[in-house]
């Protein structure tokens, strides 16, 4: 049996988890339907599939190519630690992102922080913690 | 096979369009494409949209009250609990999701799309899917942060999408169980790229001119690239992250980690944050103005009007109890107020049912009221309070009177009150 073939899904177990499943997704979807005063179907529909697009066709190459510029550029014995470095930071400067984009619409309490400086640091901590590894890296290297 | 079968597979074949672009077999050649990470990172994810599915569905059962839902009024540190963890295990799942969804791209693209019914039947299987957990994450940690550039109610959104994604969970564990299984207990290092068979070469996370693998067998460690290991503990490491620069909007020790909150639990007035503001819900005039009463009434021995002093001459109570917000920041504080059993003796209404409690906000405003039943009503910290930390209440915690109970989310804590109606 090749991979391909025995990584289909199959059987009994996949079509019951097949029924049940949609039988799932056709509640949901019956719920948007019903409460469409508020959930707004077309809106709805577009974000959830815009959302996928977006992730497929823009987010998940450009994660892509950014490693690809990043490993082109590092020396061969850092790639790894800064790659690790370059991941860690962008999921951080991803979940900045609604702070920044957020509104506080009168309400004090919320958006308290300086995110800029937040990130920042978040930022800083990380790096210093990629160059502290390398530095580890290097040196057990060396005395190997 | 017969010869016109064969015949019409290679027309068919032959009218398939040329594979370009990500469709090439060797368009994706990191070796972190592989069944292993997939899997790995698939068993996190379930894990993580499990335990976010359940305490979303007691956030709304709480909420929106089944006849068979029944939520105890004790341990009044519950739902901070369960909230708290819906939230933090929502934005610890952002990069495990994009780092799962990365690793399985290659099957995005893969050739030919269809091959059988099942394969069909599994791929459009996985819109709900993807489509759902990346609805989920995004509404769920925009709202949170008040930035809503949708045209729905998030919550009404929310709760749909998550049935969506976890009947997609559903059919895309039935549809692997089997291969994650089988590739987390061979004994072998490597795993299989995806999608298998593919030409695998050094390239996007193990770049940096690792040598070609594509003619022999890979290194179980790559030289110079990310490892598998690498890469899922710098997927851990990112949860890890932005589970401390956020966590601490619940976790008190944690808060001056927590950078990158939408809330500070010790930044509010009173030292306590606010959700709804008293100028957001029209109320200020109203809930100033000298005139103001409470008035009991109902299934009532006899009917109360009672002013702010008349309510500060009621015995007084005092409690710590948390408050704990649905969009999963909680603050503790020390409320002193009337307790609710107190109040039913004076109105001559010890056998109460249940008690709803409406706010001073306009009629049709959400959360404008909300029920206490009999577990409540006996439990001696539901208080209608006047008091936190040790001041009477600010106007946007709720003043001149606000209900706070234990376990139970802040939107049914309800501020403002104006009328307690007893059945």
């Amino acid at each position: 049996m090749t991979p391909a073939s025995s990584d289909k899904p199959r059987g009994p177990a996949f079509w019951s988890a097949f029924v049940i499943g949609w039988v799932v997704i056709g509640f949901g979807v019956l719920t948007v339907l019903q409460r469409a005063g508020a959930t707004h179907p077309v809106m709805f529909a577009a974000w959830f599939l815009g959302l996928i697009f977006v992730h497929d066709l823009l987010l998940s190459p450009a994660a892509s190519v950014a490693a690809r510029w990043i490993g082109g550029r590092i020396p061969r014995w850092g790639v790894a630690v800064v790659l690790g470095g370059a991941i860690v930071s962008g999921t951080l400067v991803l979940i900045s992102l609604p702070p920044f984009l957020g509104e506080s619409a009168g309400n004090e309490t919320l958006l308290p922080r300086n995110y800029v400086g937040g990130l920042a640091g978040a930022l800083a901590v990380t790096w210093v913690v990629v160059l502290a590894v390398v530095l580890v890296r290097r040196r057990s290297r060396g005395s190997a | 096979m017969s010869d016109a079968r064969r015949s019409l597979d290679d027309r068919i074949r032959r009218l398939a369009p040329p594979r370009v672009g990500p469709f090439r077999a060797d368009a994706y050649r990191s070796r972190l494409h592989e069944v292993r990470a997939a899997a790995w990172l698939g068993i996190a994810l379930g894990v993580a949209f499990s335990v976010c599915f359940v305490t979303g569905v007691i956030s709304h059962l709480i909420q929106n009250p089944l006849p068979w839902f029944s939520w105890p009024a004790r341990p009044a540190w519950l739902y901070r609990v369960t909230q708290g963890v819906h939230v933090a295990t929502g934005i610890a799942a952002i990069p495990l999701l994009l780092a799962k969804l990365w690793v399985v791209a290659p099957l995005f693209w893969t050739w030919p799309p269809f091959r059988g019914v099942a394969h069909v039947a599994e791929r459009l299987s996985l819109v709900p899917l993807v489509g759902g957990a990346l609805f989920q994450l995004f509404t769920g940690i925009g709202s949170i942060n008040g930035f809503r550039p949708w045209g729905f109610s998030f919550p009404a959104a929310h709760y749909a999408g998550a049935w969506i994604a976890i009947g997609g969970l559903v059919i895309h564990v039935g549809a692997k169980l089997h291969i994650a299984a089988r590739a987390l207990t061979r004994s072998s290092e490597t795993g299989s790229h995806l999608p298998a068979g593919a030409p695998v070469a050094a390239d996007p996370l193990d770049a940096a001119g690792a040598p070609a693998a594509a003619d022999g067998p890979r290194p179980a460690s790559p030289v110079g690239g990310l490892s598998r290991r690498g890469f899922l503990w710098t997927v851990t490491a990112s949860a890890g992250a932005v589970t401390l620069a956020t966590v601490g909007q619940t976790v008190q020790p944690l808060r001056r980690l927590a950078v990158l909150a939408p809330r500070d639990p010790a930044v509010g007035p009173q030292g306590v944050p606010v959700n709804k503001t008293a100028r957001s819900a029209r109320v200020a005039e109203a809930a100033t103005d000298p005139a103001y009463r409470l008035a009991v009434e109902g299934r009532v021995g006899r009917r109360l009007s009672l002013s702010l002093d008349d309510l500060r001459s009621l015995p007084q109570r005092e409690a710590d109890l948390p408050i704990s917000c649905v969009d999963g920041w909680s603050a503790s504080g020390t409320w002193r107020g009337i307790a609710v059993l107190d109040l039913l003796r004076a109105a001559g209404a010890d056998d109460a049912g249940s008690v709803e409690v409406v706010s001073l906000q306009a009629p049709g405003t959400a959360f404008r009221t909300s029920t206490l039943d009999r577990g409540y009503l006996l439990d001696p910290d539901t208080l209608l309070a006047l008091e936190l930390n040790g001041e009477p209440l600010a106007l946007d915690h709720g003043f001149p009177i606000r209900l706070i109970a234990p376990n139970r989310p802040g939107v049914l804590q309800t501020k403002w009150l104006t009328r307690v109606v007893v059945s």
